[in-house]
């Protein structure tokens, strides 16, 4: 057997086409086939722990029968297999339906539709061989090793196509659901610690080119934050001024640059769940009593994305467009799904605002952020977020990872853990200075057999590093 | 236009970026299609990918290896999908104290031999300045067979309309309930086959399953809105049964009764300070799998998911084990892979190991860690005798063998107190205090600290007298399970499930926690949503 | 099509389609087993009954067969000409005997009077399974604790109508024990609410006619108008009078004088809007409106930038409007169509946005060409409104998007009509909002006779008299198909 990471898009479509050969009752159909290669290495103590590779197919069918919903997931692409996931589609749409499929849910998936090429491929992505990665692994832990400190990490190169094709009810093609997407994806992170728990250092990156990540930089930061990190010292919570590194600010806004995943689907079971960035009709913030066209945040913040961002890396499935969500600290968008779009906006899109983003930098660096700061904190990053209150997005995490007192200018000393209680709101109401935009660390994840992967595979984030004031920590804790 | 598939394809442009595909990919991961598997794991066909897999493995220079030949059946009623099934085969091996894996859905005695050289080339390419020292813990009981998770309604056997009718059946029932909006039932059932061979010449099919259901409502009453759920039906390793055999009607029935009750109280906002707290037994379980379960996962301790989910305040096993104090007296924690209807319940690990029971914590201190036979060998060599943990606990665990096995926390309980306790005797002692039921706990990466919050009462006189809004308590993990000076009875315990996410690859396992409600002498009372 | 080819399925496959199907019919037959083929295999056992131990189970049995039936057929039910018989007819026999057999291990000493209303569920899945005596029995007992008292909420009046509902609700309607159960109403007198009473003569008076029972049609009429004479001026004020109460008085008045009305008819359609208008009059109360189902509006000419006219089996774009329509001297129909009976598009039902396949104005299709088929000089002129949209097609110019109409409704549908399609004019609220605000169309504000919409509702059809009145108007449906064809036929036949 041949060593080959990904079906090609004929083949996907080959597998595609037999299945709907399958199907022998009329109704709307989508069906989706993917596949993946995943070349991971997780490091620990400073050697490897696990080096592995994986491959997977996925074939999902829904089908919509007189009002009927059902569907089914395979990773299997024998006649057979293929055969029962459509016969099983059928019959559940046949017996009375699923709730959920007999709503639009599965066939409101924006597809791959009429769009460009996008910026998601990168052949030396691909085409890395585990050996090149170990080296790279190797050479990543051996400082740390030398100093005496102890590296966890990890590196992974993946790469991942669809193919999607959907129906209307008379069997005629949907083009807004049928089309091809593949996308690579680099990422590295790295924790350096103090083998006795007293420091410990983070550095990452991801994008879905090798040449924005450089695994042996982000290695020396981890190592160079770990030993700076050591001998915390206890520091009163309270209010207090923060510099933000690019990675903190983006793991603070996306508490509130929430998808229609993570929103949209709670909401409609909980009220608790309002945002006032998203919009609904009876049942959310009526637009008119939104925040829309409102200053929410500092006039310096831009927060958008461009489809064709070159750095962004964006499949441009049809439902996503260029969006501007904040434009000089005014709310310009709102979260819509694609009926709302229609009916009140003209536009035949959800206005759904990926966690894909760009939020404008300004021309300070950290460090001269750090050396105008009177008294306050660097932080590397925040970790356990948890949204407390969806209307003021008021969250609350921890620090985490390297945490510095500035006094006069200069980092004095390494700083205990805090826990914060804040909206990301306010930090951005409160902004003091805007530092360069960098790429942080922001993979995607691919929840197992949602066989729409596509949806959530929008990650990258381009922010800057920020100076906030009166950011509210609100307890220290022990966790290094 | 007359649109056709073709056409659609040849006139969106995304057939331009189809030039970008590098040649490497226009291949397949092929299926041998004159040959297809038929997916019971205890196809005979089936060991001969397994021998291919071993083979091969140990012929790249594997100094051990295994292999997992997994189905996955998984069936939501309710829910999507609805039908889900996962084929998959995965071989780890061990080359020179380096582990290397590989995975792929096709069953063929080709691609086994194809992924046992491919694990190997994995576990080679990490030894580049060398062969690393360790030495795998013994498995002295290394047994072959055949296991069947003991249910008695397999819900894969039965008809799926049973299950949809007995489920639609809830809804007029609630209906007539005024004041209660239904939400819509669903039911999760997954089978899991999954065949094991390794270079020890062990070989074992077992077949586990799991069950689950979320069944609630919403009580409405004069604009105010409190929801509930049935907590006696989380993730178990039990079939239909499981559903079927409680009294749902009734235990809804309750959740109303209680709901109203609940809604007659005055609404107020914290006061915050330092109040004995009550805890139910689903708060408590909620805490356990925050905190003591994943503290001693013996992985996470010693650093290996440091980069993901974080490390452990046990952070010294050497000296920890046998000496540090995690809670009061009062608290017995154990993890038992064996308890009959766990989530994670096995008879082998993911590594052939016949889990052992382990009392983690002993009267309050920590006695022992959850491991695999990689990170026990290791506990070997470095506790030289002090500690004798001469044999993985086997928790080693992988839902499929799509992804490495890692350790997961197997079934713990709370070891019961005095029969005489109860949620309700504790309640009525309580002077002045906060009760606190269906809570969440966050805590944070070490595992060392954290909020517990959920639907809280103020406690004055052994009475419920009003509901707490944004109440929290902050907690120290050690303090907390400190300060515990009661724990329910027996017959106040229930057994939760609870799935869990590891690694940054997000490899994934189920497990339960059995706990009792607990009374906790002192607890930090915070408002969440109160700023610095 | 091709798409959907039909394909020989395999010998496991025709097995278990088989199995499922069984299900519904036999319930004891235990299948073949499927030979160790495992993947999605649908359970190879028959729906085991005995296991149900409730009668909620057996009423979600009962709802999902019912579903199953209902999508075997080969057609859209409600394409088909309203059946009278669809209320008389019990469950298909799958459902009925399932049902049965579920239902088996229960007696009336299974009700449970005191849980909430349950009671009422019991009644309607006594009568699905044909077991009449038992419904009766429950019917019986309640009704025997029940006592009259205008104040009490659980009062007879109350208990008596959910009952009726529940009996209604009974697969296979038995009209002799609705009818028994209604009359108890008339032994209230003032001890039951004036509302409770109209609406349970109004249920007797609209199933009535299914069921071809004149006589209790007449008198339920009659006491409708008996009680409305009793109603003070406060009471016509009331929010139950507006909106339903006196519909309901109007419906039995023009059943009481339909010959006469008919005969009105015959002569002109002023004096039949004069005629119905003079018993509207008296019950419509102080809020005076004018006939809610637009008798005597007078219909403007149609307007459209785009036209299409089916002719035969050709369909031809106009180039211009092919005279003023509803023409004089015509008997014509006007029917708003618009962008929610295109194919796929989403329609709001409730909080949940669905697709209705077809678009929710398929069932009318067929009765428009049921229309033209009976009578051929009806000239029916479609009039819709451009959106900019149709499904999940990208944007299209205002032409495009009226020639897909026409390609949809007059091609695909064969509709026997002149479409008219217009431009809806809009605007954007300023930025950042953005919302578009649809400009009223004249068509619009022609057709809605005041009331407070902006567009006239999908699928609302309009029938006018030769000299241009409106005779009625409502939703093109299988239910109010019959009502259109009596006035039809009425003035088609004019001497």
């Amino acid at each position: 057997m041949s060593d080959i990471k990904l079906l090609s898009m004929e083949e996907l479509d080959s597998i595609q086409e037999r299945l709907l050969s399958f199907s022998n009752r009329r109704g709307m159909t989508l069906i989706s086939v993917s596949s993946s290669w995943n070349s991971e290495l997780s490091w620990a103590r400073n050697a490897s722990s696990m080096t592995s590779d994986r491959r997977d197919v996925m074939v999902f069918v829904a089908r919509n029968i007189k009002r009927g919903g059902g569907g089914a997931i395979t990773n299997q692409i024998d006649d057979i297999s293929l055969e029962n996931v459509m016969r099983v589609s059928e019959e559940l749409a046949m017996n009375g339906g699923i709730p959920q499929m007999s709503d639009d849910h599965p066939f409101e998936v924006p597809f791959v539709g009429s769009a460009g090429p996008s910026n998601t491929w990168s052949d030396d992505t691909f085409n890395r061989s585990v050996e090149d990665s170990s080296r790279l692994v190797h050479t990543a832990t051996l400082k740390a090793r030398e100093s005496g400190f102890s590296s966890a990490g990890y590196l992974e190169n993946r790469a991942f196509n669809i193919f999607a094709y959907g129906t209307d009810e008379f069997g005629r093609v949907n083009p807004s659901m049928t089309g091809y997407g593949e996308m690579t994806q680099l990422q590295c992170s790295v924790t350096v610690r103090d083998p006795k728990g007293a420091g410990s250092g983070w550095a990452g990156k991801s994008s879905y080119s090798m040449a924005d990540v450089n695994e042996l930089a982000i290695a020396e930061k981890a190592l160079d934050k770990a030993i700076r990190s050591m001998n915390a010292v206890r520091i009163e919570p309270g209010r207090y001024t923060v510099v933000l590194e690019p990675q903190a600010t983006a793991d603070l806004i996306d508490q509130f640059l929430m998808d229609e995943q993570s929103v949209g689907r709670r909401f409609a079971e909980d009220r608790r769940y309002a945002s006032p960035m998203w919009f609904m009709t009876d049942e959310g913030l009526p637009r008119e009593r939104s925040k829309l066209g409102t200053k929410i945040v500092d006039s310096r913040v831009t927060i958008s994305h461009t489809v064709k961002d070159p750095e962004l890396g964006i499949i441009p499935i049809s439902g996503i467009r260029d969006i501007t969500l904040i434009e000089n600290g005014v709310l310009k968008e709102l979260y819509s799904d694609r009926s709302l779009s229609l009916n009140e906006l003209n536009v035949n899109a959800p206005n759904v605002f990926r966690k894909t983003y760009r939020m404008n930098g300004g021309t300070s660096t950290t460090e001269e952020m750090i050396s105008s700061t009177k008294r306050g904190f660097l932080v590397t990053r925040f970790s356990n977020p948890n949204l407390i209150d969806s209307r003021s997005v008021l969250s609350s995490g921890v620090t985490r990872d390297g945490l510095w007192l500035i006094e006069d200018g200069k980092i004095t000393k390494s700083v205990k853990n805090f826990r914060f209680t804040e909206s990301p709101l306010f930090a951005l109401n409160n902004l003091e200075e805007i530092g360069q935009a960098e790429r942080v660390f922001h993979p995607f994840d691919m929840p197992m057999f949602s066989g729409l992967a596509p949806q959530f595979a929008l990650s990258q984030v381009i922010v800057p590093s920020i100076k906030v004031n009166d950011f509210s920590f609100t307890s220290t804790i022990d966790a290094i | 236009m007359h649109l056709t598939r073709r056409n659609v394809l040849k006139n969106s442009a995304f057939l331009a970026a189809l030039g970008s595909i590098p040649n490497a990919a226009q291949a397949v991961i092929r299926h041998n299609l004159a040959e297809p598997i038929l997916p019971d794991a205890r196809d005979p066909r089936v060991k001969q990918i397994c021998a291919a897999a071993i083979t091969a493995a140990k012929d790249a220079g594997a100094s051990y290896a295994d292999i997992r030949v997994s189905h996955m059946y998984l069936r939501k009623i309710g829910g999507i999908p609805p039908e889900t099934e996962i084929m998959s085969v995965g071989v780890r091996a061990l080359v020179d104290g380096f582990w290397g894996f590989a995975s792929s859905p096709v069953w063929s005695t080709d691609e086994g031999a194809r992924l046992g050289r491919a694990a190997v080339r994995q576990a080679k390419s990490s030894n580049i300045a060398g062969p690393r020292e360790m030495t795998l813990a013994p498995n002295d009981n290394v047994t072959s067979g055949e296991w069947i998770m003991p249910i008695k309604d397999d819900p894969f056997q039965l008809n799926f309309n049973e299950v949809f009718d007995f489920l639609g059946s809830l809804m007029p029932v609630m209906n007539r309930w005024p004041g209660v909006l239904p939400s819509s039932p669903v039911a999760e059932f997954r089978r899991l086959d999954k065949f094991f061979a390794s270079t020890l010449n062990q070989e074992f099919f077992q077949r586990s399953y799991l069950t689950s259901a979320n069944i609630g409502f919403r009580y409405q009453s004069d604009g105010r809105v409190t929801g509930a759920s049935i907590d006696s039906l989380t993730p178990a390793g039990r079939g239909f049964e499981y559903i079927r055999d409680q009294d749902i009607r009734a235990e809804l029935r309750k959740l109303y009764e209680e709901a109203k009750e609940d809604l007659k109280l005055p609404f107020k906002p914290v006061d915050v300070g330092r109040y004995p707290v009550v805890v139910d037994r689903s708060t408590a379980a909620n805490l356990m799998n925050a905190t003591i379960g994943p503290a001693t996962e013996l992985d996470r301790i010693l650093g290996f998911v440091a980069n993901s989910n974080g490390t452990s305040f046990i952070n010294d096993p050497v000296e920890m084990i046998g000496t540090l104090k995690i809670a009061s007296p009062e608290v017995t924690i154990v993890a038992d892979r064996s308890t009959e209807g766990g989530a994670s319940t096995v008879k082998w690990d993911d590594e052939g190991v016949q889990p052992q029971t382990v009392t983690l914590i002993d009267k309050g201190i920590l006695t022992g860690v959850q491991t695999d036979r990689d990170r026990a060998g290791w506990l070997n060599t470095n506790l030289a005798g002090k500690y004798s943990l001469t044999q993985s606990s086997g928790s080693l665990s992988s839902d499929i063998a799509q992804t490495p096995p890692n350790i997961f926390s197997g079934n713990i309980r709370l070891m019961p107190g005095d029969d005489s306790i109860t949620e309700k005797s504790m309640i009525e002692e309580m002077e002045d205090g906060i009760f606190i039921k269906r809570g969440s706990v966050v805590s944070d990466f070490q595992l060392s600290s954290g909020v517990m919050s959920g639907s809280a009462f103020e406690v004055k006189k052994g009475k419920k007298t009003a509901m707490l809004a944004a109440l929290g308590v902050l907690f120290r993990t050690s303090e907390l399970w400190s300060t515990v000076t009661k724990v329910g009875g027996n017959a106040s315990q229930r057994m939760y499930g609870f799935s869990s996410m590891k690694t940054n690859y997000y490899a994934s396992s189920t497990s339960s926690v059995t706990a009792s409600p607990v009374l906790f002498k002192e607890g930090t009372v915070i408002d969440v949503t109160r700023k610095a | 099509m091709e798409t959907y080819k039909q394909i020989p399925m395999n010998n496991i496959v025709r097995k278990l389609i088989l199995t499922t199907a069984l299900c519904g019919t036999s319930l004891l037959v235990t299948a073949t087993k499927v030979d160790a083929q495992t993947r999605f295999a649908k359970p190879d056992t028959a729906v085991d009954v005995s296991r149900y131990k409730t009668v909620e189970e057996c009423m979600a049995l009962r709802n999902r067969l019912n579903q199953r039936e209902i999508r075997n057929l080969p057609y859209w039910q409600d394409t088909l000409k309203y059946n009278q018989s669809e209320k008389r007819n019990p469950y298909p026999a799958p459902v009925r005997d399932t049902l049965a057999l579920c239902l088996e291990k229960f007696s009336v000493a299974s009700v449970d009077y005191g849980n909430f209303s349950e009671y009422l569920d019991w009644i309607t899945v006594f009568y699905d399974a044909m077991r009449d005596s038992d419904a009766d029995s429950v019917i019986a007992k309640k009704l025997s604790t029940a006592k009259w008292g205008k104040e009490d909420t659980a009062g007879l009046h109350k208990v008596l109508g959910d009952i009726l509902v529940s009996v209604q609700q009974g697969k296979g309607l038995r009209w002799d024990t609705f009818v028994k159960l209604g009359s108890i109403i008339d032994s209230a007198g003032d001890r039951a609410p004036w509302k409770d009473k109209i609406s349970i003569y109004n249920s007797l008076f609209t199933l009535s006619e299914e069921f071809d029972d004149s006589a209790v049609q007449k008198s339920s009429a009659e006491k409708i108008i008996a009680v409305e004479k009793t109603l003070t001026d406060k009471d016509k004020l009331s929010r139950f009078w507006l909106f339903g109460g006196r519909i309901y008085a109007l419906n039995a008045m023009d059943f009481l004088n339909n010959r006469e009305m008919l005969d009105s008819l015959r002569t002109s359609a002023k004096s039949y809007v004069s005629f119905r208008n003079s018993y509207w009059e008296k019950v419509r109360g102080e809020n005076a409106d004018k006939l809610p189902d637009y008798s005597g509006e007078s219909a403007k000419p149609v307007t459209g930038d785009f036209w299409f006219k089916r002719e035969g089996d050709k369909v031809s774009r106009l180039p211009q409007a092919p005279g003023s329509l509803p023409a004089n001297g015509r008997i014509s129909l006007v029917v708003f169509y618009d962008i929610r009976c295109e194919d796929n598009t989403p329609v709001f039902i409730g909080q949940y946005h669905r697709f209705y396949p077809g678009g929710q104005c398929l069932p009318s299709y067929p009765i428009l060409r049921r229309m033209v088929e009976q009578y051929p000089s009806l000239q029916v002129t479609i009039v819709s409104l451009t959106d900019g949209f149709i499904g999940n097609t990208e944007p299209m110019s205002p032409e495009e998007e009226a020639e897909q109409k026409s390609n949809w409704w007059l091609s695909t549908h064969k509709l026997p009509a002149t479409l008219a399609v217009s431009e809806q004019e809009f605007f954007k609220l300023p930025a950042p909002d953005g919302r578009r605000v649809d400009t009223p169309h004249e068509n619009s504000i022609n057709y809605l006779f005041g009331s407070a919409a902006t567009r006239v509702p999908s699928s609302t059809a309009f029938l006018i008299d030769v000299d241009g009145t409106i005779l009625y108007g409502n939703g093109l449906s299988r239910f109010s198909e019959k009502k259109f064809i009596e006035l039809l036929s009425v003035i088609t036949n004019r001497k």
